[in-house]
């Protein structure tokens, strides 16, 4: 069973307490959600470096030379 | 200008690993807390989210966290932007792929937290690996409620803190 540590700042006491049915849904949902949005990030992420290299085969194609190509970005 | 800075409690995570750790019954008497911390998480990766609520009695689960923050990649030379609002401060922390006994830092500082506005707060972390993949994370905090704060929460989004991992709560006075 999964345990969490809670101090009393009061006493200075710190106990190790089993989460609650609750708190393991929540903790299983916010891991699931923090999955989901990774994914979209790196979706996004190879989205963007796709783009950018298909814009760069493009100049390329019209005569951009590779120093050209990356001045552009800076 | 702080004149005073005092340790209120420190937590070090057992070989069991933690969920969670949270601070409760947090005093009233001091200007303002900051929260220390270094860990790590069980969970692959190697830049994870870091989790924060806070609250009165109960930490606040409502969408009243709100955040700008700075990112910046160094392997990769990026630096982004971001903000919002969420129902948690989201800061970084390092996953189980980094370098092994290896962990990130980060300072939560909340000043005037006991008092009737809303809550501003600043951070800093990093995520520290002994090769690349590393990320630093600034961000300013909004906690969109005029409760004192006396509860802190941190957790992992997912998975557990590693063993070794530690948390440390200062008070800060004014005089």
């Amino acid at each position: 069973m999964p345990t969490k540590l809670v101090v009393d700042c009061s006493t200075g006491v710190t106990t190790e307490v089993e989460l609650t049915a609750e708190e393991i849904a929540q903790r299983e949902a916010d891991a699931a959600a923090f999955a989901e949005q990774k994914a979209a990030e790196e979706a996004a992420a190879q989205a963007k470096a796709e783009a950018k290299a298909a814009a760069e085969a493009k100049l390329a194609a019209l005569g951009l030379t590779a120093d050209e190509i990356a001045a552009l970005s800076k | 200008m702080a004149n005073t800075y005092t340790p209120i409690s420190t937590v070090t995570v057992g070989s069991g690993g933690a969920s969670s750790i949270d601070f409760t019954s947090i005093s009233q008497s001091y200007t303002d807390l900051i929260l220390k911390i270094s860990a790590r998480t069980s969970a692959s990766g190697n830049v994870l989210d870091l989790r924060i609520r806070v609250g009165n009695g109960n930490v606040d689960t409502g969408s009243n966290y709100k955040y700008l923050e700075l990112t910046g990649i160094p392997s990769a030379s990026i630096v982004a932007g971001g903000g919002g609002t969420t129902d948690k401060f989201n800061t970084i922390h390092p996953g189980s792929s980094v370098t092994a006994s290896t962990f990130g830092s980060v300072e939560v500082y909340v000043p005037n937290y006991a008092s009737s506005d809303k809550k501003s707060m600043s951070t800093d972390a990093i995520t520290e690996n002994n090769s690349s993949n590393t990320q630093l994370r600034l961000q300013a905090w909004l906690w969109d409620s005029t409760s004192t704060i006396n509860t802190i929460s941190i957790f992992p989004s997912s998975g557990t803190f590693d063993q070794y991992s530690t948390a440390t709560l200062y008070g800060i006075k004014n005089s």
